[in-house]
């Protein structure tokens, strides 16, 4: 422990006070001495012969100090009491101990201990050059003090002095330990530090506490300064880490950084805490302060928990993903590829190679096949910023050991705050194999188409010749061969006309599939149902039909043409499937459906069995035999006409009791 | 009345009996010079020295015939100045709008060939009726 000044020791208004009483009630002169037996204070309260040998010839017996160096001369630390004798005046003193060592002494006299020789008086006389009279004067006024009651009054000066010292040695560490906290305080500008900031003694006790610290922890000032901070908020802070940091690794290494502290805190709640700790040692400070700074860590470090489990997340849906997926920096260097991209590569580019930009196949071709350089590559152009983005682009591409696949890529820029492009990813499929299935269905379905548009119109022609010669054999030949040719011809033009059935519908059918949607504007229902009705005037008549349909019919986005035949083939397969002992009825009624009409053809009919409610629109399928005619393409091809429309067709039946088959298509004007 | 001269570009031969079968059936009183391609009709009908004994009356044209395109037939047939008095008309089974439409753009008269025997016979007759009338 360093030792303060010795004069500082002694220098304070206590000492004066206490001495002033001291000597009053022992009739005694004090003085101090400091270590080097330096007066350092008094004579306090002069007694008569003080007073006298200062008044008259300044007389000093050097009794004080020789008592003095006596007490100082003490050398194993421990105070004593000493008494000095000259002429028979008297003095007694001790020395001051501070923490076994000897800093000064106090002597106080004179007294006056034995009347009764009065040769010490007249050698007093003799040596001070004061006439007997006065000093035997003096001397009597003085009550003569025993021996016994010196020894005892010296050694009741040694209890106050060491009393006076401690006190005064606290008191000046006290002093010095706030002028440390101030400048340290100051230098290191620690009021304005956000983060909760301590300064703590040697003891843990709270010398400094800004404001950060009272809201985090929510302390006030008066309950904060001067405590220990381990009693601090009801012994919250009173944690074995903590208290082995700050006593244990502290001392030893002067600072302790980044320490991190997981508590409960009640109030607050669990928090990560980074501690900081540093000794502070200034010149002139008798003991260390410790500086601690108390950073909430608990957000980041959740925050980064966060962040690495998402990034684990990522990760892991990245390696595992079977979409190929990489990303480029902003000049195109490749970053990061998973496996399934080295895959479709065919190669494994090493990331970070700012030789091979962009991507990491080894050649790239577009879909026409011409050769496409990487820099002209979409991930490129997205971060050239030439497009904002791809989606779905297909690009071939060539790997190394010479085979080609198709893959659509997805690109997206990725953007820093200020919104520029620093880097891009990349997700890629291959669809080779899809895309052959495609480009082999396409060539089947154009030959489909081809046969189909072969089957209906290139039969006609043939076909017609037979109608006619076999109608033409009929007309000329009917009642002049046998009975049987008659039967025979007639087979004959019944088979050919119901040929020429099929072929007419299917000729509609694949008319529908092969126009696309050119150009759909608003049909008037009621138009195309008038039409409609028109066309099947005769079965209608010779029926006993009644048509009837809602006062509104509605527009609907699509083509005359269609949904006349539509209405057409609903209506006359009404008439077709009537009951045989009642005349058809047939109600067609529109409702407002969401952005659709619905439209119903209700009729009276024999009805249909609900396994069939599907079947039926599919082509070429017949519920019934000759006793119905039909070619079992009428309902295919309404499905056909309303899916062109985006729009759907079904049936709801009880049979025995008459169907009704509803379809939608859009409303002019669309969603609403 | 001078039986009409009709000009039959036909290369069936069972529509040229229907065909022979209308004009009869409706009282048509012609006779009929088949033939069995467009080139060929065009050679003999078009040609610098053809006489005028060959020019017909009306000239029905098949748009399938062997060798050549029945549009192009038509072309040199409408184009051709001994012609440009003659009433022609397509008879054909093509149903498609786009062969009606180019009949109509060049001013003929289209005929589909009906399937039904009757129709065939009541539509081509009255065909011809006006073609010879107008």
């Amino acid at each position: 422990m360093r030792s303060p000044a010795n004069s500082a020791l002694f220098s304070s208004g206590l000492w004066e006070r206490a001495l002033e009483s001291y000597a009053c009630a022992a009739h005694l002169t004090v003085k101090l001495f400091d270590a080097d037996a330096h007066t350092v204070s008094g004579p306090i309260h002069p007694t008569p012969f003080f007073k006298l040998f200062q008044e008259t010839t300044g007389y000093d017996p050097g009794l004080f100090a020789e008592c003095a160096r006596r007490c100082l001369a003490q050398t194993d630390g421990r105070p004593a009491v000493m008494v000095s004798e000259f002429c028979g005046l008297s003095v007694v003193g001790t020395s001051l101990a501070l923490d076994g060592k000897i800093v000064g002494a106090a002597v106080g006299g004179y007294a006056f201990v034995d009347f009764s020789q009065l040769s010490q008086v007249q050698r007093l006389a003799q040596n001070s050059g004061i006439s007997f009279e006065r000093l035997w004067q003096i001397a009597r006024e003085q009550k003569p003090v025993p021996r016994e009651r010196l020894v005892l009054n010296g050694e009741l000066l040694q209890v106050l002095g060491d009393a006076l010292l401690r006190e005064n040695y606290r008191t000046r560490q006290y002093e010095q330990t706030v002028l440390a906290l101030q400048e340290t305080i100051r230098e290191n500008d620690l009021v304005a530090i956000r983060d909760p900031l301590l300064v703590l003694d040697a003891n843990a006790r709270i010398r400094f506490a800004n404001q950060a610290f009272y809201k985090m922890f929510h302390v006030s000032e008066p309950d904060t300064l001067d405590a220990v901070l381990y009693d601090l908020g009801a012994g919250q802070w009173n944690i074995a880490e903590l208290r082995r940091m700050l006593s244990e690794m502290l001392p030893t290494k002067g600072t302790v950084e980044d320490f991190e502290l997981r508590h409960d805190f009640p109030g607050i709640g669990s928090r990560i805490l980074k501690l900081n700790a540093r000794e502070i040692v200034r010149p002139a400070a008798t003991e260390p302060l410790i500086l601690l700074t108390i950073e909430d860590d608990t957000d980041r470090t959740l925050a980064e928990a966060a962040r690495r489990d998402r990034e684990v997340r990522y990760r892991t849906l990245f390696d595992l993903s079977p979409v190929a997926v990489y990303s480029c920096d902003a000049a195109g260097v490749i970053v990061d590829f998973n496996s399934r991209a080295a895959e479709l590569w065919g190669r494994e580019p090493k990331p970070g190679d700012t030789d091979q930009r962009f991507c990491g196949s080894y050649k790239m071709h577009r879909l026409d096949g011409s050769f496409m350089p990487h820099e002209q590559c979409p991930m490129a152009e997205v971060l050239a910023g030439a497009i904002p983005e791809a989606r779905n682009m297909g690009v071939q591409i060539e790997r190394p050991d010479g085979s080609w696949i198709t893959v659509v890529v997805n690109i997206r820029a990725l953007r820093n705050d200020r919104g520029e492009i620093t880097g891009a990813i990349n997700c890629f499929v291959d669809v080779t194999e899809r895309e052959r299935i495609q480009a082999e269905l396409r060539t089947l379905n154009a030959d489909l188409q081809h046969f189909s548009y072969a089957a209906s119109h290139d039969l006609q022609e043939p076909l017609r010749m037979v109608m006619s010669y076999t109608q033409l054999l009929a007309r000329q030949y009917n009642g002049r061969l046998d009975p049987q040719a008659d039967k025979f011809i007639g087979y004959a033009v019944e088979g050919a006309q119901r040929m020429e059935a099929l072929l007419h519908d299917l000729r509609e059918y694949w008319s529908v599939n092969e126009q696309r949607v050119e150009n759909p504007v608003g049909v008037d229902c009621n138009r195309a149902l008038a039409r409609a009705i028109e066309n099947l005037e005769l079965s209608v008549r010779e029926s006993g039909t009644t048509v009837t349909h809602d006062d509104f019919m509605p527009l609907v986005m699509a083509e005359e043409l269609p949904v006349t035949l539509l209405f057409q083939n609903l209506v006359s397969n009404a008439i077709k499937y009537r009951r045989p002992d009642e005349a058809p009825r047939i109600h067609i009624s529109a409702l407002r459906s969401g952005g659709s009409w619905k439209i119903a053809v209700a009729d009276n009919g024999i009805g249909i069995e609900a396994d069939h409610f599907e079947t039926i629109f599919g082509p070429f399928k017949r519920l019934h035999g000759r006793e119905y005619p039909g070619t079992g393409l009428g309902l295919a091809i309404c499905r056909k006409i309303v899916q062109r429309y985006q729009g759907r067709i079904w049936v709801e039946s009880t049979c025995g009791q008459g169907s009704i088959f509803c379809f939608t298509l859009p409303a002019q004007g669309g969603e609403s | 009345m001078n039986p009409a001269h009709i000009v039959l570009i036909e290369d069936n031969p069972g529509d040229v009996l229907l065909v022979e079968m209308a004009l009869k059936e409706n009282d048509i009183p012609c006779r009929i010079t088949q033939f069995e391609n467009g080139l060929e009709a065009l050679r003999v009908l078009c040609g610098s020295a053809t006489p005028d004994a060959l020019i017909p009356d009306a000239i029905l044209l098949d748009l399938n015939t062997p060798r050549s395109d029945g549009f192009q037939v038509l072309v040199k047939l409408t184009q051709s100045a001994r012609l440009a008095q003659v009433p022609i008309a397509i008879l054909t089974s093509s149903q498609a709008r786009s062969d009606k439409h180019r009949a109509a753009l060049h001013g003929v008269r289209y005929i589909q060939k009906p399937s039904q025997l009757l129709d065939f016979l009541a539509t081509v007759g009255t065909a011809i009726k006006e073609m010879l009338h107008a």
